[in-house]
Order: C-alpha cells, then sequence, then structure tokens
C-alpha cells in the first residue's frame, strides 16, 4: 500500500507551473496541483493536468526508427547516429552549411536546448536554429 | 387579454421589428397531441415557436434547456403531462423539480427567469395550448432579445475582467507545534494498534505541504506530518485509495468539507464507512470566514477549535447586489476567462462520474476555448445542485478565477430553497437524483 508525491515543474511549457506526480505502489498514478507553488498557486492548465499520461502513452516513442525501403523501422542510437552524420555530412559538402536547419523543443530542458544549439554552430556552422513555439 | 397581448405583441414588433424564437419541448402523450388538436380546431397562435417533440417530459435534459437558450432561443417552453397523468408515471416530477432548479440558476446569474416557462397541456386542452403560445410569445415579446444573444453581437465593447473580479481567496493561518504533535501522536497509535492500516494526510515535503499516505513501514514520514492551510482534495484521494486497496482500512484527516465530501460519497456508493476512520480537524475563523463556510468542522475534532459558523461570503453578496443586467455581464465575462483545463472538475471530490457532459463531444465541441459561455459553466453548475458540498477546491483550482465558489454556493441555496436539502448534512439522498413520490410543488409556484 503506497500513495505517496512527488514534486516536479510541469514539462510542457516554459511558465514552470509545480505539481506533484502521485506515485502508488511505485507506478505513476496522477497529478495534483501543487497548492503552494509561487508560480502557479494551485493552478494548472489541461496539459500539467495530463502530464503523467504521456510517460505510459503506448504511442510514445522508445528508439530511433529509421526509414528501409519506404517504412519505419526500430533502430540502435549507434545505427541511427551513424546515418545522421552521414546523410547530414553529404548535405553539407554539397550544398553548405546553411542547407541545414535545427529545430529545437520547449519539452526539452534549457541544457538540452543550448547542446543542440551548440551542435548547430560550432559543429555544423550554421545560426538557423529555430524552437518549436514559433513554428 | 390573450387579444390584447397579441395587440401589443403586434405593436412591439413593428416597433423593433423583433420576432421572438421560442422552442417548445412537448411531451409526445399529453402536449403535442393537445398541439395536433388545437391545429385540427384551426385555432389560431403566433408562429414563433418550433415545437421538439419529446416522449416525456423527463426526458428533457438541463442541458437541452441550456442548449437552447445558447444557440439562441429567446424562449423555452416545456409542456407536458399534468402530475398524476404521467404515461411513464413519475417522469414530469422529474421536470417539475429540475426545471425549477435551472430557472432559479438562470435568474441568479442575471438571465430572465421568465424566459424559461413549464406548463402542463393535456391532450384534451387544444384552446390552452393556442392560449399558452399566445401568452408565452407575448411575454417573451416584452422582454426583447435573450440578454446571451445581444452580448454575443456587442461583445467588442466588453470591460476589461480586471476590474471587476472580488477579491483574490488567500487564507491565512497555522496550527500550534502542540496541535501538530498531538495528531502526530494519535496517528502513530492508531497505525501501531492495527486500528487503521494507512493514514491519508499532510506531509512538508520540499518546503510545501503536500498529500501523503503515512503507512506504518515508513515511520520516518510521520516525524513530517504536518496541518498547513494547503487544502487538498483529500477525500477524492482517499476514495481512490480504498478502490485501489480491497478490505484496507484507512484514515484520513478531514476537515468539515471532507466529511461532507465523504458522507455524499457514502450515499453515492463511491466508499464504505467501514473501511475509514476521520480524524477531525476543526478550521479556524479566518479559514472559515474566507471559505463563507457554514460548518468549517467535522462532527468529531480532534485537532483545532470550533468556529463559528460564517456568512455566505463577500463575493456572492457582491455579485447578488448587481443589477440583473451587470450581474449577466458579470457572470458571461467571467466565463469567457475559462481555458477550459477542467481543473474544476478534476480537483472536486463530487466529481467522480464515470462518464462525463462536459467531455462529451457531442455536447461539449471539442477544441474550443473559451467553451461555449455561458452552457459550459452553467451545465457544471446544473450538476452540482443536490451535490456540491462547498469546499471551494474548484475555485482555487482555476487559473482563470472565476468565482466558481459563489456560483455553486448560490446553486447550494436554491436546493436548499427548493428542498430543504443540504449537500453533507442531510442523510437522505439528493431530491434531484431520485423519482420521488412526491413533488413539493406544482408547476405553477415556480416563480419568475
Amino acid at each position: 500500500m503506497q500513495y505517496e508525491t512527488v514534486l516536479t515543474t510541469c514539462a510542457y511549457c516554459g511558465t514552470g507551473c509545480g505539481l506533484y506526480l502521485e506515485v502508488m505502489d511505485g507506478e505513476l498514478a496522477g497529478v495534483i496541483p501543487c497548492k503552494t507553488h509561487p508560480i502557479s498557486q494551485g493552478s494548472l492548465c489541461i496539459k500539467g493536468w495530463r502530464l503523467h499520461e504521456f510517460v505510459t502513452s503506448d504511442r510514445r516513442l522508445k528508439t530511433p526508427l529509421v526509414r528501409k525501403d519506404g517504412e519505419l523501422k526500430e533502430a540502435s542510437w549507434d545505427e541511427a547516429l551513424d546515418l545522421v552524420e552521414e546523410k547530414l555530412g553529404a548535405i553539407k559538402a554539397e550544398s553548405g552549411p546553411d542547407s541545414i536547419a535545427f529545430l529545437t523543443s520547449a519539452k526539452a530542458t534549457n541544457e538540452e536546448n543550448y547542446v543542440m544549439q551548440k551542435l548547430a554552430r560550432a559543429v555544423i556552422g550554421t545560426n538557423n536554429v529555430d524552437h518549436c513555439a514559433r513554428l | 387579454m390573450s387579444e390584447q397581448t397579441k395587440q401589443a405583441q403586434a405593436e412591439q414588433e413593428t416597433k423593433n421589428g423583433f420576432q421572438p424564437r421560442i422552442l417548445a419541448f412537448l411531451c409526445n402523450w399529453c402536449s403535442y397531441a393537445g398541439a395536433d388538436l388545437a391545429g385540427i380546431s384551426r385555432l389560431q397562435y403566433p408562429p414563433n415557436v418550433v415545437a421538439v417533440r419529446v416522449m416525456c417530459t423527463g426526458t428533457i435534459s438541463p442541458h437541452h434547456i441550456l442548449k437552447a437558450f445558447q444557440k439562441g432561443a429567446d424562449g423555452v417552453l416545456v409542456a407536458g403531462c399534468h402530475i398524476g397523468d404521467c404515461h411513464y408515471m413519475r417522469g414530469n416530477f422529474m421536470t417539475v423539480k429540475r426545471v425549477a432548479v435551472v430557472k432559479e440558476l438562470l435568474k441568479s446569474i442575471g438571465f430572465e427567469g421568465a424566459r424559461l416557462h413549464l406548463e402542463w397541456v393535456s391532450a384534451s386542452e387544444g384552446q390552452k395550448f393556442a392560449d399558452l403560445i399566445r401568452s408565452f410569445t407575448g411575454t417573451i415579446a416584452a422582454l426583447g432579445p435573450s440578454p446571451i444573444v445581444s452580448r454575443r453581437k456587442e461583445k467588442a465593447a466588453a470591460k476589461s475582467w480586471k476590474e471587476v473580479v472580488a477579491e483574490e481567496f488567500k487564507p491565512t493561518f497555522q496550527y500550534a507545534e502542540a496541535d501538530i504533535a498531538k495528531l502526530r501522536k494519535r496517528v502513530a497509535e492508531m497505525l501501531k494498534a492495527g486500528e487503521i492500516d494507512g493514514f491519508l494526510g499532510l506531509r512538508m515535503q520540499n518546503g510545501f505541504a503536500a498529500p501523503c499516505l503515512f503507512v506504518k513501514e515508513k515511520p520516518e514520514h510521520l516525524e513530517s506530518l504536518i496541518v498547513s492551510n494547503a487544502r487538498y482534495p483529500l477525500s477524492l484521494i482517499l476514495q481512490r485509495l480504498l478502490k485501489k486497496y480491497v478490505g484496507k482500512t484507512i484514515g484520513v484527516m478531514a476537515r468539515g468539507c471532507d466529511e461532507r465530501a465523504l458522507k455524499e460519497m457514502e450515499k453515492f456508493g463511491q466508499v464504505k464507512p467501514n473501511f475509514l476512520k476521520l480524524v477531525g480537524v476543526a478550521c479556524d475563523q479566518k479559514q472559515a470566514d474566507a471559505c463563507g463556510c457554514a460548518t468549517p468542522y467535522p462532527s468529531e475534532i480532534t485537532i483545532g477549535e470550533k468556529a463559528a459558523s460564517a456568512q455566505r461570503g463577500a463575493a456572492l453578496e457582491n455579485i447578488e447586489k448587481l443589477p440583473p443586467a451587470e450581474r449577466l455581464t458579470y457572470w458571461l465575462e467571467s466565463f469567457e476567462r475559462c481555458i477550459k483545463c477542467y481543473g474544476c472538475k478534476n480537483i472536486c471530490p463530487m466529481c467522480f462520474c464515470t462518464e462525463c457532459n462536459l467531455q462529451n463531444k457531442t455536447l461539449v465541441p471539442a477544441g474550443q476555448t473559451p467553451p461555449e459561455n455561458p452552457i459550459f459553466h452553467l451545465t457544471r453548475a446544473m450538476h452540482m445542485a443536490g451535490r456540491c458540498i462547498d469546499c471551494g477546491l474548484c475555485e482555487e483550482a482555476c487559473p482563470a478565477h472565476i468565482p466558481l465558489r459563489a456560483l455553486y454556493k448560490k446553486v447550494g441555496e436554491i436546493v436548499k430553497e427548493l428542498f430543504e436539502y443540504t449537500p453533507g448534512i442531510n442523510d437522505e439522498h439528493s431530491p434531484l437524483c431520485i423519482l420521488g413520490e412526491t413533488v413539493p410543488f406544482e408547476a405553477s409556484d415556480i416563480k419568475d
């Protein structure tokens, strides 16, 4: 018998609403807003209220997919990254670094977004970095 | 009189060109047949009514009535068999109760109650039907177009909501360290004696009080058990726990509102009283006043002092002071802010229906914000009639600061006035949930 709560920040947008993930028997069971959180003061939007759902969703992507013979198939990280390196390298060699763009995400952390732009600017050599919130 | 009304109506129409649009729900067995008779007898009546035939007026959900107003009806007429003549025995008992509540609800938000009318018309009363349509069309013509529709047209001129929002709800109170120590000791004793298998309360974590199930296996948690001014839906969590851990007895820290919620849940078969143990916490006067709570304490108090019953709350008082037209603007503007997060529903201890009207894509179009105004919130308010135990968690969870508590408090007052029933206090089922053997009043008693 277990019911505990874990304080976390909503992963959906940059507002930073505080919420508790509910744990029952070691499993993620739901979301409850943190009533005294200085940012959200006990309120959440519909995305926050449903934050727990994507974790166990069967539509969630767990491995990289590579298109083979017109069909997306599960692949290892090494295989996928090798393919990305090969293809992006070829595009860069043929059309220059500015022919490549990088799109980052609001759902990723600040650090992950930093690493992404670093890859774009330092490795590929382009300033074409944009963000899903502007799409 | 009917000739005069007709004349007055004709004058009214030539003056402003207003043709009332009225939707009439007619029961198959009596009123529809009555309308038929009026037709066969060549009785004249105004052509402003669109009739919807239903098998029984008891099948008309309040949602249909509200939807008619939402979609631009200037008036809604419900006509069915006389009490005692219902072809389904007690169908119209439900109708008279529901229509009364919807009418009061509409009036409470400042919408003219006279736009909704209930009348009994039998199959032999063709003349009565024609007279009814004539007089009701006259009433609606005199009232003018529905303010919901006209407001939609004038929306551009709306005021900023910030000017109107009542004071924000911010309770400030703390329990003494000695009280909290007493609660910790009591819970430890209960767990040790095997009186309970777990205790649902609040625990101090990361600087915030958070809900937690205290169990024997983790005695260290008990050291951080706390009573704080952060109110969580403990009764709702408890209901989920009792469903998952069948056969376990769970204790819970219960304020007056938690106890009321559990009492209602028991009536609806959501919790079994043998498997729960309440440890009562009385709210202090500040909290009681901030909530406008009539019973800010549970029946048995372990910690805290019994506070006096508070007044109904400043928010509702202020809203009621507004003249109807302003009140309607206030509510429509409040509802307009809704971002449809469903937080009010998610946090509500009384929202345990397996299917929710507000999540039914046929009734509530998906992906539309704000949701249809005011039907979305009035539908929820209607569902709170005879159910809401006035904990106010909905309002605290609302990111748009919609004064939901004031709205549901008013619904509670309407139910109390009509049926002398208060959810969470009275022992019997809500009068709106049962096909009662008797109805306390006739349709004609419903005042405008």
